[in-house]
């Protein structure tokens, strides 16, 4: 790629300018920083960051200005592909949780799965909320943004206990297809929903996904089970016109990746694609950087836990591996950053792209 | 068929996770009067022996373990009430918990699976367990062996605070800690004081065997 030679880009410029293909003036740095940004807020829990999208707004758009990341605004809805199909939530209100918990499953027997219906996210008040504050972000011009979709078996583990789901795999296959199925029907209608208040060019389509990760599942499950639904549940919300898919698949990916699973889904030109820390960047980079725009992985636990010289070195040989994607670079964490790290860490990733990370 | 043949059987039915077969093959075993618990311990025990294997080289997985377990646990529903009372001794007893917050507890289940599998016997306390419970347990109950996981790097300092205060209870030198989990490394480990670190259920398994002192355990 050509790259840039003259004064400092504002985040939002780097960010488009690294989707358009057009130069950098240096690496670009997504954190994938949620719960530390309440935390910067002093807020005592993540309870309001996860179900109130104005808090996520303001947290987001205000962490960026204090580090100076470039980490565009994500967005989901506070259901969390939990409540819409029937189950029951807990927000992190207990200071030491992290993350919203399904506490009372959608689906608890075959029965259930069988008459589970798709809902209609017009009728879900958190997405009408979420999508408030999604349209004041285009009005004030923060776009692209991130929106959590899915129709993989991390969204499927919302509906039905996740031993269940890893049961069922050998002992209802088909059931399993079917539901994985529904998700992706409500992904569809998601992204109908969006792209009717927002258009299809604000915004990006993007999912994690630890449970469809060999930490779990075998490459061959992956191959029968998932990636029929993971291929089209891209290839509908790209032919509704979305640009294209930012797909963080987290954890241990590399059988999937060896047996060319990961290859097979269709990503829009270009994909961003993102790998947990288990999986080299050096891998991602030769693999999938001339299609896409590939993020770096840095280890979560030691960002939080090693000193601020180790997270530069860390962040330095993130850049080293990455900088030079065919398609595109931009240093990242390889999952959250954890809530809790210190301040002085977080700036580290930036003042590494600084120093290290200039075109 | 010979002790042997139902004893093989057994223990391929169990890593094929076929609940029908281990459940014909236990009564089988009782009918031909194999003794339950060389059916339990050479039979069953020896397939989650094999898959534990197979899960550390990466060729088994979470949902062959699952359904493995749920096989085993059909024969020995059977052939357990048939179990002679002396026979019934364990190599030590271990419990398990995750840390407070954390809801995360397949990691955990799958150490409990196998470390059942292999002789121990286990007080599951379960996710999200508060650090005076864990101290609780070791007080009350006390096992040999206390292991916590944590998935998420908010919730993997409960471990520190379980070490810790089983430290102000003086019971800290009566019970051996292991950690593990996914943000949970060795170096982690060593840091808060812990006894040991597993990777993974296998691993959690050698550990115990280790820290136990037997023949076999991790080094």
């Amino acid at each position: 790629m050509i790259h840039f030679q003259s004064a400092e880009m504002t985040p939002l410029q780097r960010w488009r300018a690294i989707l358009s293909g057009d130069p950098v003036d240096r690496v670009p740095v997504f954190p994938f920083a949620f719960g530390h940004n309440a935390i910067l807020f002093g807020y005592p829990n993540l309870g309001d960051l996860y179900s109130k999208p104005e808090l996520a707004y303001k947290t987001q758009i205000v962490a960026r200005e204090i580090y100076g990341w470039d980490q565009p605004l994500f967005f989901w809805s506070p259901s969390w592909g939990i409540t819409e199909y029937g189950g029951k939530s807990l927000f992190p209100y207990n200071p030491k949780m992290m993350s919203v918990t399904m506490v009372e499953p959608a689906v608890k027997t075959p029965e259930d799965a069988e008459r589970l219906e798709v809902p209609d996210p017009k009728k879900d008040p958190n997405m009408i909320e979420a999508m408030k504050w999604m349209k004041k972000a285009v009005e004030n011009k923060e776009m692209p943004m991130f929106f959590l979709s899915g129709g993989w078996l991390t969204n499927l583990d919302k509906i039905v206990e996740i031993q269940t789901v890893m049961r069922w795999i050998k002992y209802h296959p088909d059931l399993i297809k079917k539901l994985l199925a529904k998700t992706v029907e409500f992904a569809v209608r998601q992204t109908e929903l969006l792209i009717s208040e927002m258009g299809a060019d604000t915004w990006i389509a993007m999912e994690a996904t630890p449970t469809d990760s060999n930490t779990l599942i075998s490459p061959q499950t992956f191959e029968q089970i998932v990636l029929p639904s993971a291929i089209a549940v891209h290839q509908k919300v790209l032919d509704l016109g979305v640009p294209m898919w930012f797909s963080h698949f987290c954890s241990n990916q590399n059988g999937n990746i060896k047996a060319g699973l990961i290859d097979r889904i269709p990503m829009g030109r270009p994909g961003i694609i993102h790998f947990g820390p288990e999986v080299d960047l050096k891998v991602t980079v030769e693999r999938f950087g001339k299609k896409n725009i590939v993020i770096g992985n840095i280890d979560p636990p030691s960002i939080m836990l090693q000193p601020y010289e180790e997270v530069i070195k860390l962040a330095k040989a993130d850049i080293e591996k990455g900088m030079y994607s065919p398609r595109g670079y931009i240093m990242g964490v390889g999952c959250e950053l954890p809530p809790r790290t210190p301040t002085a860490n977080v700036y580290a990733l930036v003042k590494a792209a600084r120093e290290f990370g200039r075109y | 068929m010979s002790q042997k043949e139902i004893l093989e059987k057994l223990t391929n039915a169990v890593v094929a996770g076929d609940r029908d077969a281990c459940a014909g093959l236990a009564n089988e075993a009782l009918k031909a009067g194999v003794d339950p618990y060389v059916a339990i311990m050479e039979g069953c025990s020896k397939g989650m022996e094999v898959l534990s294997k197979r899960y550390d080289t990466g060729e088994a997985f979470v949902p062959d373990i699952l359904v493995a377990a749920d096989a085993m646990n059909e024969a020995i529903a059977i052939l357990k009430p048939h179990m002679k009372v002396e026979k019934a001794t364990t190599k030590g007893k271990v419990a398990l918990g995750v840390c407070e917050g954390d809801i995360h507890d397949i990691g955990k289940n799958i150490v409990k699976i196998l470390l059942d599998a292999a002789g121990y016997e286990i007080i599951d306390l379960g996710p999200s367990v508060p650090v005076k419970t864990f101290v609780d347990t070791v007080r009350e109950k006390k096992p040999e062996v206390l292991g916590i996981s944590a998935l998420m790097t908010f919730t993997m300092f409960g471990m520190p605070e379980v070490i810790d205060a089983l430290k102000d209870a003086q019971l800290r030198d009566s019970v051996k800690v292991i950690v593990g989990g996914g943000p949970i490394s060795a170096m982690f480990a060593e840091k808060i004081g812990a006894d040991g670190y597993g990777n993974n259920g296998p691993e959690a398994v050698r550990l115990v065997g280790r820290l136990l002192g037997e023949k076999g355990g991790a080094q």
